[in-house]
């Protein structure tokens, strides 16, 4: 039995009105098809997959050559191929450059460098130009790097003392002694004098004095008059001369 | 239509592996299971998607996804039926970006598909055609492809089964429903 036997019967007993509608289909199909479709389907078919194989890589290795020239091909589109022009010819020049400088004062030559004699050239400096130096950048000196990088011919020498008193702002530079004798001193200076009595902190012990003036140099204690110097010197100002004494010793 | 195509014949399938198997004799043999296959395949597709020029293009991308996945072809399955899932699945794949472009449509689905169809110059059927053929795409995936197999195509359960991967009891089920739902849409739209 035919198997559309089966199913006209089939339906026939789920919905004749489908059944009728089946029936007048296979009279006249909806379905139209262009002329020739079958027979030129295959060539149609055969051509589209040929298109396909030339534009599909075979190989892993055709695979990384076809990414190869896509990359190269998209470096040379016009948007691309300005910039990468423009970087080549500046790696030209660059290149140039170097190659004509290499006999010249190079300032990244080395052996140039290692050649120098840095401490030789310091002790060219005249002192005078140093202590201007010293003085003009005092603010950007820390205090404990200063008196850790003094040497112990610096701290036998260390006769400014007298003249330059210890200031209580360290950050402040150090001013002259004349300056502060001036006959109407500004406000401000008052007002800080003010509060340094009113503070606890406090003057030297006469014990600290003492040892403070057997161990300095007899020939600056001569010329020193402690009276104006010592009236303002504060434990901290002691504990940095007791440093500085410390390494003498040494 | 199942007569013609007597997909069954295990001497065939056997004629055109042997070409396919063969890297000097692969392009014959894939030539011959084109000539086979190609208008059952077509007509399987048309019915689903009705329009010519989509079943066309449905029908190319089926064989060219058939090129190439020929030499892992094991023979498990008889080729017919492994030529109507890959239409199948080619059909299904097709027909979701169309339900997209008819959801996106202005004029809604039902619209976007009479006139698509109405479009087609090889479309020739009457309103009641017509009506049908947008009750069949109403239906649920499943019951559409037995509807549509059995209806159109003439092919027996135990052949749909084969090709669905299904038990020929579940597709008796669900072609009785389809045909209920179909009359009922059919008979109200008219």
């Amino acid at each position: 039995m035919k198997e559309e036997d089966n199913i006209n019967r089939e339906l026939e007993d789920l919905s004749p009105f489908l059944k009728g509608l089946r029936d007048e289909e296979k009279q006249k199909s909806s379905f139209k098809i262009p002329d020739n479709y079958f027979n030129n389907f295959e060539d149609r078919l055969m051509a589209r997959i040929g298109e396909e194989k030339a534009l599909t890589p075979k190989t892993k290795k055709d695979s990384r050559k076809a990414s190869f020239w896509m990359i190269l091909s998209k470096l040379f589109k016009p948007q691309y191929a300005v910039g990468f022009a423009s970087v080549t010819l500046v790696g030209a020049l660059g290149l140039m450059w170097m190659l004509n400088n290499k006999n010249s004062n190079n300032p990244f030559d080395y052996q140039s460098v290692a050649r120098l004699n840095v401490p030789a050239q310091l002790e060219e400096i005249p002192v005078e130009d140093a202590n201007a130096y010293l003085l003009a950048h005092i603010d950007e000196v820390d205090t404990e790097e200063l008196t850790a990088s003094l040497e112990q011919e610096s701290i036998n020498n260390l006769s400014v003392i007298h003249q330059y008193p210890p200031s209580q702002d360290t950050t402040k530079p150090i001013a002259d002694p004349k300056d502060n004798v001036s006959p109407n001193p500004p406000k401000n200076e008052v007002k800080v004098e003010d509060e340094k009595k009113d503070s606890p902190s406090p003057k030297m012990n006469s014990n600290k004095k003492n040892d403070l003036v057997n161990n300095l140099d007899r020939e600056v204690l001569d010329d020193t008059e402690w009276d104006d110097i010592l009236g303002d010197v504060t434990n901290e100002d002691l504990d940095l001369l007791e440093g500085l004494l410390l390494k003498k010793e040494k | 239509m199942s007569e013609k195509y007597s997909h069954t014949d295990k001497e065939q399938d056997k004629t055109i592996l042997g070409l396919i198997r063969n890297t000097r004799t692969f392009e014959r043999g894939f030539r011959l299971l084109v000539q086979t296959f190609q208008e059952r395949l077509y007509w399987h597709i048309r019915q689903r998607v009705n329009v010519h020029d989509f079943a066309d293009e449905i029908l190319q991308n089926t064989f060219i996804k058939v090129y190439k996945g020929l030499k892992n072809f094991r023979g498990d399955s008889k080729l017919y039926t492994w030529l109507y899932r890959i239409a199948s699945n080619e059909t299904f794949t097709f027909m979701k970006k169309q339900q997209k472009h008819a959801t996106d449509s202005i004029d809604g689905e039902d619209n976007y598909f009479a006139q698509t169809l109405k479009a087609d110059n090889y479309f020739d059927g009457d309103q009641a055609q017509i009506i049908l053929r947008k009750a069949i795409a109403n239906l649920p995936e499943k019951q559409g492809k037995v509807f549509a197999m059995r209806y159109f195509e003439d092919m027996s359960y135990k052949e749909i089964a084969e090709v669905l991967d299904t038990s020929v009891g579940a597709l008796k089920a669900s072609y009785h429903h389809a045909v209920k739902k179909i009359e009922a849409y059919v008979k109200n739209a008219l």
